[in-house]
Protein backbone atom coordinates (compact mmCIF):
# COMPACT_ATOMS: atom_id res chain seq x y z
CA UNK A 1 0.00 0.00 0.00
CA UNK A 2 1.16 3.97 -0.73
CA UNK A 3 0.91 6.40 0.78
CA UNK A 4 1.58 9.61 -0.73
CA UNK A 5 2.12 13.20 1.32
CA UNK A 6 2.03 16.66 -0.49
CA UNK A 7 2.92 19.02 1.85
CA UNK A 8 4.75 19.28 5.10
CA UNK A 9 3.62 17.91 8.50
CA UNK A 10 3.43 14.94 10.41
CA UNK A 11 0.85 11.91 10.32
CA UNK A 12 0.39 9.24 12.68
CA UNK A 13 -1.51 6.03 11.05
CA UNK A 14 -2.50 3.04 13.29
CA UNK A 15 -2.51 -0.51 11.60
CA UNK A 16 -5.90 -2.25 12.68
CA UNK A 17 -6.35 -5.83 12.34
CA UNK A 18 -10.25 -7.44 11.86
CA UNK A 19 -10.76 -7.13 15.03
CA UNK A 20 -9.93 -3.65 15.45
CA UNK A 21 -6.61 -4.35 17.37
CA UNK A 22 -4.22 -1.80 16.49
CA UNK A 23 -0.69 -3.88 15.86
CA UNK A 24 1.49 -1.03 14.93
CA UNK A 25 1.57 2.41 14.59
CA UNK A 26 3.48 4.65 12.53
CA UNK A 27 4.68 8.54 13.01
CA UNK A 28 5.68 9.97 9.59
CA UNK A 29 7.17 13.72 9.55
CA UNK A 30 7.98 15.11 6.35
CA UNK A 31 9.92 18.42 6.06
CA UNK A 32 11.51 20.84 3.85
CA UNK A 33 8.96 23.22 1.86
CA UNK A 34 5.31 23.42 1.39
CA UNK A 35 5.54 21.72 -1.87
CA UNK A 36 7.62 18.56 -0.41
CA UNK A 37 6.10 15.29 -1.61
CA UNK A 38 6.55 12.30 -0.15
CA UNK A 39 6.18 8.47 -0.89
CA UNK A 40 6.05 5.97 1.81
CA UNK A 41 5.66 2.00 1.27
CA UNK A 42 2.92 0.68 4.07
CA UNK A 43 2.02 -3.39 4.89
CA UNK A 44 -1.15 -4.81 4.09
CA UNK A 45 -0.13 -7.66 6.43
CA UNK A 46 1.52 -8.20 9.85
CA UNK A 47 3.37 -11.08 11.03
CA UNK A 48 2.01 -12.08 14.41
CA UNK A 49 2.30 -14.92 16.86
CA UNK A 50 -0.87 -16.35 15.06
CA UNK A 51 0.25 -16.12 11.45
CA UNK A 52 0.14 -13.61 8.83
CA UNK A 53 -2.68 -10.94 9.51
CA UNK A 54 -3.78 -8.50 6.97
CA UNK A 55 -4.58 -4.94 8.03
CA UNK A 56 -5.76 -1.87 7.65
CA UNK A 57 -4.47 1.33 7.38
CA UNK A 58 -5.86 4.55 9.71
CA UNK A 59 -4.83 7.81 9.89
CA UNK A 60 -5.50 9.43 12.96
CA UNK A 61 -3.38 12.20 13.00
CA UNK A 62 -2.15 14.69 10.95
CA UNK A 63 -0.72 18.20 12.36
CA UNK A 64 -0.96 20.26 8.53
CA UNK A 65 -4.59 20.40 7.59
CA UNK A 66 -3.63 21.33 4.52
CA UNK A 67 -1.09 18.88 3.83
CA UNK A 68 -2.98 16.11 1.03
CA UNK A 69 -3.02 12.42 1.73
CA UNK A 70 -3.61 9.11 0.00
CA UNK A 71 -3.97 5.29 0.72
CA UNK A 72 -3.88 3.82 -2.41
CA UNK A 73 -4.87 7.00 -4.60
CA UNK A 74 -7.72 7.19 -2.23
CA UNK A 75 -9.06 9.38 0.48
CA UNK A 76 -7.61 7.97 4.21
CA UNK A 77 -11.27 7.80 5.52
CA UNK A 78 -11.97 6.31 2.16
CA UNK A 79 -9.87 3.72 2.14
CA UNK A 80 -9.83 2.71 5.78
CA UNK A 81 -13.58 2.23 5.22
CA UNK A 82 -12.87 -0.25 2.37
CA UNK A 83 -9.78 -2.00 3.21
CA UNK A 84 -11.77 -2.53 6.92
CA UNK A 85 -14.66 -4.47 5.21
CA UNK A 86 -12.13 -5.98 3.33
CA UNK A 87 -10.16 -7.80 5.98
CA UNK A 88 -13.55 -8.26 7.71
CA UNK A 89 -13.51 -5.70 10.65
CA UNK A 90 -17.51 -5.57 11.05
CA UNK A 91 -19.50 -2.47 9.82
CA UNK A 92 -18.93 -0.38 13.43
CA UNK A 93 -15.15 -0.87 13.65
CA UNK A 94 -15.03 0.02 9.93
CA UNK A 95 -17.05 3.02 10.29
CA UNK A 96 -14.52 4.37 13.54
CA UNK A 97 -11.73 3.76 11.36
CA UNK A 98 -13.24 5.87 8.40
CA UNK A 99 -13.24 8.75 11.13
CA UNK A 100 -9.71 7.89 12.27
CA UNK A 101 -10.34 6.31 15.66
CA UNK A 102 -8.34 3.11 16.48
CA UNK A 103 -6.71 2.24 19.69
CA UNK A 104 -3.19 3.10 20.66
CA UNK A 105 -0.91 0.04 20.21
CA UNK A 106 -0.38 -2.25 23.18
CA UNK A 107 3.05 -2.92 23.18
CA UNK A 108 5.00 -6.21 24.88
CA UNK A 109 7.02 -5.05 28.21
CA UNK A 110 10.32 -4.68 27.68
CA UNK A 111 11.11 -0.67 25.76
CA UNK A 112 8.87 1.60 25.45
CA UNK A 113 8.65 5.59 24.64
CA UNK A 114 5.42 6.86 24.72
CA UNK A 115 4.76 9.15 21.89
CA UNK A 116 4.39 12.79 23.41
CA UNK A 117 3.75 14.74 20.30
CA UNK A 118 0.29 16.11 21.24
CA UNK A 119 1.75 17.32 24.58
CA UNK A 120 4.29 19.02 22.81
CA UNK A 121 1.90 20.68 20.97
CA UNK A 122 -0.04 21.84 23.87
CA UNK A 123 3.24 22.88 25.48
CA UNK A 124 4.09 24.86 22.68
CA UNK A 125 0.82 26.38 22.58
CA UNK A 126 0.46 27.29 26.27
CA UNK A 127 3.89 29.11 26.13
CA UNK A 128 2.82 30.98 23.02
CA UNK A 129 -0.15 32.38 24.83
CA UNK A 130 2.07 32.99 27.84
CA UNK A 131 4.43 35.13 25.71
CA UNK A 132 1.45 37.03 23.92
CA UNK A 133 0.17 38.60 27.54
CA UNK B 1 15.91 29.86 -12.78
CA UNK B 2 17.13 27.56 -9.60
CA UNK B 3 15.39 27.13 -6.79
CA UNK B 4 18.14 27.71 -4.66
CA UNK B 5 18.66 25.54 -1.16
CA UNK B 6 16.64 22.89 -1.00
CA UNK B 7 15.99 21.25 2.58
CA UNK B 8 14.20 17.55 2.11
CA UNK B 9 14.21 15.84 5.71
CA UNK B 10 11.60 12.77 6.47
CA UNK B 11 11.24 10.95 9.81
CA UNK B 12 9.15 7.04 10.67
CA UNK B 13 8.94 6.18 13.85
CA UNK B 14 7.11 2.81 14.83
CA UNK B 15 5.45 1.40 17.35
CA UNK B 16 4.40 -2.51 17.32
CA UNK B 17 1.94 -4.49 19.41
CA UNK B 18 3.14 -7.63 21.72
CA UNK B 19 1.49 -9.96 19.05
CA UNK B 20 3.52 -8.54 15.98
CA UNK B 21 6.83 -10.83 15.34
CA UNK B 22 8.14 -9.13 11.80
CA UNK B 23 8.73 -5.66 11.67
CA UNK B 24 8.13 -4.51 8.17
CA UNK B 25 11.32 -2.45 5.95
CA UNK B 26 11.13 0.95 6.48
CA UNK B 27 10.89 2.65 2.79
CA UNK B 28 10.00 5.90 2.52
CA UNK B 29 11.34 8.90 -0.09
CA UNK B 30 10.86 12.98 -0.57
CA UNK B 31 11.04 14.61 -3.50
CA UNK B 32 10.75 18.15 -4.70
CA UNK B 33 11.55 19.07 -8.72
CA UNK B 34 14.39 21.09 -10.04
CA UNK B 35 14.63 23.61 -12.98
CA UNK B 36 17.77 21.69 -14.74
CA UNK B 37 19.94 24.13 -13.53
CA UNK B 38 23.16 23.17 -11.48
CA UNK B 39 22.34 21.27 -8.43
CA UNK B 40 25.55 20.28 -5.65
CA UNK B 41 24.15 17.84 -2.73
CA UNK B 42 25.41 20.15 0.41
CA UNK B 43 24.86 17.18 2.90
CA UNK B 44 22.94 13.64 3.17
CA UNK B 45 22.99 11.92 6.76
CA UNK B 46 20.49 9.48 8.68
CA UNK B 47 19.53 9.20 12.25
CA UNK B 48 18.61 5.95 13.87
CA UNK B 49 17.23 5.07 17.66
CA UNK B 50 16.06 1.59 18.15
CA UNK B 51 16.72 -1.13 20.97
CA UNK B 52 15.22 -4.55 20.75
CA UNK B 53 14.64 -6.55 23.82
CA UNK B 54 14.71 -10.75 21.88
CA UNK B 55 13.41 -13.27 23.95
CA UNK B 56 11.55 -16.98 23.28
CA UNK B 57 8.32 -17.75 24.81
CA UNK B 58 9.35 -21.71 25.70
CA UNK B 59 12.55 -22.56 27.70
CA UNK B 60 13.47 -25.60 24.97
CA UNK B 61 14.16 -22.75 22.93
CA UNK B 62 18.01 -21.38 22.26
CA UNK B 63 18.18 -18.03 21.09
CA UNK B 64 20.71 -17.36 18.38
CA UNK B 65 22.90 -14.33 17.88
CA UNK B 66 21.25 -11.23 17.10
CA UNK B 67 22.93 -7.79 15.74
CA UNK B 68 20.93 -4.61 14.33
CA UNK B 69 22.19 -1.99 12.84
CA UNK B 70 22.80 1.48 14.19
CA UNK B 71 22.28 3.24 10.85
CA UNK B 72 20.04 3.04 8.34
CA UNK B 73 20.43 3.40 4.09
CA UNK B 74 20.31 6.80 3.02
CA UNK B 75 20.35 7.87 -0.45
CA UNK B 76 19.87 11.26 -2.83
CA UNK B 77 19.09 10.61 -6.11
CA UNK B 78 19.14 13.62 -9.07
CA UNK B 79 16.77 12.60 -11.93
CA UNK B 80 16.82 13.47 -15.60
CA UNK B 81 13.72 13.66 -18.27
CA UNK B 82 15.83 11.81 -20.23
CA UNK B 83 15.15 8.30 -18.76
CA UNK B 84 18.77 7.11 -21.02
CA UNK B 85 21.14 9.18 -18.59
CA UNK B 86 21.48 7.18 -15.64
CA UNK B 87 20.76 9.37 -12.12
CA UNK B 88 23.31 10.28 -9.60
CA UNK B 89 22.98 8.76 -6.69
CA UNK B 90 25.08 10.31 -3.70
CA UNK B 91 24.62 8.32 -0.07
CA UNK B 92 25.00 9.51 3.22
CA UNK B 93 26.90 10.23 5.39
CA UNK B 94 28.58 12.74 3.37
CA UNK B 95 29.13 16.22 4.65
CA UNK B 96 31.09 18.16 2.22
CA UNK B 97 29.45 19.52 -1.67
CA UNK B 98 28.89 16.66 -4.27
CA UNK B 99 30.15 17.76 -7.74
CA UNK B 100 28.05 19.72 -9.81
CA UNK B 101 25.07 18.16 -11.64
CA UNK B 102 23.52 20.16 -14.61
CA UNK B 103 20.42 19.36 -16.16
CA UNK B 104 18.33 17.14 -12.90
CA UNK B 105 14.66 17.55 -12.56
CA UNK B 106 14.16 15.99 -9.64
CA UNK B 107 16.07 15.64 -6.63
CA UNK B 108 14.93 12.65 -4.37
CA UNK B 109 15.59 11.55 -0.76
CA UNK B 110 15.05 8.01 0.36
CA UNK B 111 15.51 6.37 3.67
CA UNK B 112 15.19 2.47 4.27
CA UNK B 113 15.74 -0.08 7.26
CA UNK B 114 15.82 -3.60 6.90
CA UNK B 115 12.50 -6.05 7.52
CA UNK B 116 12.94 -8.77 10.09
CA UNK B 117 11.15 -10.78 11.99
CA UNK B 118 11.23 -13.86 14.45
CA UNK B 119 10.03 -17.70 14.36
CA UNK B 120 7.91 -19.14 17.17
CA UNK B 121 8.57 -19.16 19.90
CA UNK B 122 10.79 -15.97 19.42
CA UNK B 123 9.23 -12.61 20.33
CA UNK B 124 10.84 -9.66 20.64
CA UNK B 125 10.17 -6.38 21.89
CA UNK B 126 10.96 -2.94 20.32
CA UNK B 127 10.49 0.58 18.87
CA UNK B 128 12.32 1.99 15.96
CA UNK B 129 12.65 5.49 14.92
CA UNK B 130 14.95 6.69 11.57
CA UNK B 131 15.69 9.85 10.46
CA UNK B 132 17.15 11.31 7.21
CA UNK B 133 18.25 14.44 5.72
CA UNK B 134 19.78 16.59 2.79
CA UNK B 135 20.55 19.79 1.80
CA UNK B 136 20.72 20.33 -1.48
CA UNK B 137 21.55 23.79 -3.84
CA UNK B 138 20.50 24.39 -7.26
CA UNK B 139 22.11 27.52 -8.86
CA UNK B 140 21.94 29.53 -12.09
CA UNK B 141 24.26 26.76 -14.28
Amino acid sequence: MEIVIAGEGELVIRYIDKEGRTLMQERLVVSGSATREARHLAPNTLQTTDGPTEVAAVLVRRSNPRQRVTFDRQAPAAYARRRGKEIGCPAKIAAEAARGRAPEPEPRIGLSAAPDDAALVKLAAAAARGRGR
Amino acid sequence: MAKGPIMLQIEVEQIFSAPVTTLPEVWSVALESLDGNKAIVREVASEKSQGIYLFATSSDAVAGDFEMTSSVMTDVWLVFNDLRRPPRIFHAPSHVPSPPTVGARIVLLRIRDFQFGVDSPGVFSTLRRVGSHAYVDEVLA
